[in-house]
Parts: C-alpha cells; structure tokens; sequence
C-alpha cells in the first residue's frame, strides 16, 4: 500500500512539474513605450500572512507572465529585499520594495521605498512619507466601505486599484473602485493582492515605460500610463494609451486569458490527491505503535 | 514521530501548491512546506510542553508518535480543502479556503478528543484535561503570532475578527452563487 501511494503522489507531482512551465511571451511595445505586466500588491509567507516564501512569490511571478511585481509585506519591507536579491540573482522579474499598512478603515500600499513606514500614522503622513522614500502610494482596494478613512488624502495618492480579486466574487465593487480612482485622479491599477489561493498576477496593470528598470515603472505610474483590464472586459487608465492597446488586442488576451485545465494538470489533481490520500491513511490511520514498557502514556 | 509530521508537513505543502497553481509542482510543494514548517514546529512544542503535567510517560519519540496520531482529522480537512481546490476555478481559490475555514471547527473539535482520550488512558481527567488545554495554549499562540503577530498590530485584532466574519460570509454567497 506504502510504494502504491508513493507511485501514484510521484506520479501526480511528476505530471505537475510537466505542466508547470514559463510561458514563452514576446515582449510588447506600443506607441514607443515598452509595457509591462506588472502585480504591485503581493504577500509572502515571512510574517506577512501568505503561502509562498518571497523567493517563490518571484518564481511564480515570472511563472505567470509577469514583468514586475511588488512584495508589499504587513508592516515591514525585509522580505521584499529578500525578494528583489533573489530575482536579481535568478534574472527574475523586477522585484520592488514595498509594504501594506494595513489598518481599520483604509489599506494603504507603498511601493519603491527602502524602509518600513508606521501604519499607525494618519494617511496623509503615510503617503508623505512614501514621498520622501522616492515611492510611489497607492490606495488598496478602496471599495466604499474604506472611502471615510482616505477621506481629505484621495488627490494626494499616485494611484489606486481598479482590479482585485475582490471582483470574481463582487463584480459589483468594479463601479466604487473606478469611483474612488476618478477622485484621486492617479493611475488605474490592477494587483492580486496574492496570499496563496488564486493566482499571483490575477488581476494585472499594463505599465508604459521607457526601460525595463523598476524607475521605470514607478516613473509610468507617476505619469499614468497604465492600462488595466477588469474581469468584466471593462478597461481603465490613459484613454489615448487604452485606444492603443485595444487597437492591437494583445494586452486584453493576456489579461483576460481563461486558465485552461490541460489533460496533464488533470493527470496531476488526480493522481496527486489520490497519493496524498492513500499516505495520509498509511501514516496516520495505521494503528500507533505500542509500547511494553507499563508507563507508557497508551 | 517524524514521518507523521513530515507527512502533515507534506499535507500543507500540497494545500499551497493547489491553491496557488492548480497542480501538484515539486517547487510549490516544497516551497509551501517551508512556509509552513511553523504548524507542525508549534504543535510538536506545544506537546513536549503539557507532556509534562503527564504523570506516566514513556520515551518522547514514542508518546510523539501516538500524540501525532491525532492529527488525522488535521489531514482529513487538509485533503478536502485539496480536493474542493483542484476542482474549482482560481478565481473562486480564496472563496474555497474560507468556507474550508468554517469547517475547521470539525478537526478543532475531533483532535480535542482523541488527544484527551489518549491522555486519559494513563492519566486522571484532571490531568488529561489540563494537558490537552496546556497544548492548545502553546501551540495555538505560537501559529497564530507567526502568522499574524507583524501583520496585525495588536490595536487591530478585535478588528480582525469582524473581518474574517465578513470575509466568510462573503465567500459563502460566493461559492453558492
């Protein structure tokens, strides 16, 4: 029973590693600008309540697609640093530093910046200080329920999101996020917002740079040149930069692409779990050893 | 003791690799076990803790392995989060575990008892009582100041709970949508 479930957890994972492979995708350039797929709201496992170590969070960004991501820790950026060191090692996607504060009533994201930021300071000392780093701030997820606790800092942010995950299960949240981005009059922006279940790059912004450097990015989001695509096929950002990108129908694949189940992945699911369950039961459903010895606890 | 925990170690890094990919990929699983090598570290501290208000004990790796033997209701709901997992879209990945987190309490409630009756069997209620809670005082804290202690100042976690409540009620009208 041991070697039939072992076989068959091989076997499965073995299939997993077939199927999981970077996808080939040709650069894209529009209009003289490069543009980027970017994910600037992610979390890893190092105290910041996700699944993947940042060196996996790089990995798997690159695994999907993506160009550029930000590692926003709770509260502290070392893991991010961990992060941009490993893609940099690895020749990874462009990793930046940066750092959710998040706290009751408004979810601030900080991008570009060096050292940690007090999430208990008000917004606005938060978005200053995000400044003064060199970073650029954006407003997470800043559905109604948020919009008090930003209330007085809307023009001060350089952007705010657009497209959450929060929108596969709420679509009807698209019309306040895009309410919230028409007041801050910054950038439109798409992030995963990526703990473990879903997918890292879900949701995506489309960054207009002039180089493939992380000052890049942050100097396209500066000046608004995004181009984000929302589940619902609506899309958002700079309109002469949207009509471009809708000309050439590139950027709407990609972000819109229906996750397609191979038969591989299938093979994988189905094997995996079969092998997993069967080792479950060989190790933890087998009768514990006993022991002669009287004092022992069973 | 170590294959136990090597396999609920194993249980979590399939979890990750699932909810994050869809599949089952070595770099995921391996990466998902060391995310995650906090739950049975904890669990196995918590245990050596309230081992000692045992009156009647026998060598470590053995009471280990009989006291990790209760984890199978753990591994039971881990195999089914996997399974609700790989049959749904991504985009209803995050919907899954919070449901999958309502029915923790089954696990919660299942490991309490096997571990009291496997105290009981060579100890006073009293004590098996107070062991089984010493576990769960030390364990559980740890996993959840790993988890959540820099992410969650301490001035926001009454907050949290009334987040998580949203969040799971959410996902409820989701998965059910």
């Amino acid at each position: 029973m041991k070697r039939i479930a072992a076989a068959l957890f091989v076997t499965g994972v073995a299939a997993g590693w077939v199927g999981d492979r970077v996808p080939p995708l040709d650069p894209i350039s529009l209009g003289g600008y490069l543009v980027l797929a970017a994910d600037l709201h992610l979390h890893d496992s190092t105290w910041s309540d996700a699944a993947l170590t940042p060196f996996s969070l790089v990995t798997e960004a690159a695994h999907q697609g993506l160009d550029a991501i930000a590692i926003t820790g709770h509260n502290q950026t070392h893991d991010a640093k961990w992060g941009r060191w490993f893609s940099e090692q690895t020749g990874g996607p462009i990793v930046l530093v940066g750092e959710e504060m998040p706290e009751i009533g408004h979810h601030v994201v900080a991008v570009g910046i060096d050292s940690t930021i007090d999430g208990a300071l008000p917004v606005p000392a938060q978005i200053a200080e995000i400044h003064r780093q060199g970073g650029i701030a954006i407003a997470a997820h800043p559905v109604a329920e948020f919009w008090a606790g930003f209330r007085g800092a809307e023009t001060l942010f350089d952007a705010s999101e657009v497209c959450h995950p929060l929108l596969f299960g709420q679509p009807e949240a698209e019309r306040e996020l895009v309410e919230f981005n028409r007041k801050t009059g910054g950038a439109a922006i798409g992030s995963s917002d990526f703990h473990g279940p879903g997918r890292v790059g879900a949701c995506r912004t489309f960054v207009f740079t002039h180089d493939q450097s992380a000052r890049g990015v942050l100097d396209a989001i500066r000046a608004k040149r995004t181009v984000v695509y929302t589940p619902s096929g609506h899309v958002y950002g700079d309109a002469a930069l949207i009509a471009l990108s809708e000309n050439d129908g590139r950027l709407r694949a990609r972000a819109l692409a229906h996750e397609s189940s191979s038969a591989v992945d299938w093979v994988s699911r189905l094997l995996g779990l079969t092998g997993l369950t069967l080792l479950v039961w060989v190790s933890h459903l087998r009768r514990p050893k006993t022991s002669g010895d009287a004092t022992a606890i069973r | 003791m170590v294959r136990r925990l090597l396999v609920l170690s194993l249980g979590l890094g399939c979890a990750v690799s699932v909810l994050a990919s869809g599949r089952f990929t070595p770099r995921l699983i391996a990466d998902g076990m060391v995310s995650f090598a906090f739950v049975p570290l904890a669990e196995i501290a918590g245990f050596a803790i309230s081992r000692r208000l045992l009156s009647r004990r026998d060598r470590f790796s053995l009471d280990a392995d009989r006291f990790l033997h209760g984890d199978w209701p753990w591994l039971a709901w881990i195999l089914a989060l996997v399974a609700l997992a790989a049959c749904s879209p991504s985009t209803r990945a995050f919907a899954v575990l919070n449901v999958m987190a309502i029915g923790m309490v089954l696990p919660i409630a299942a490991s309490i008892r096997l571990d009291y009756r496997l105290f009981r069997s060579t100890n006073d209620r009293g004590r098996a009582a107070a062991a089984v809670l010493a576990q769960r005082l030390v364990a559980w804290p740890l996993v959840l100041i790993y988890f959540l202690g820099v992410a969650i100042p301490p001035r926001n976690v009454l907050h949290l709970f009334v987040e998580l409540g949203n969040m799971m009620s959410e996902s409820i009208k989701v998965l059910l949508s």
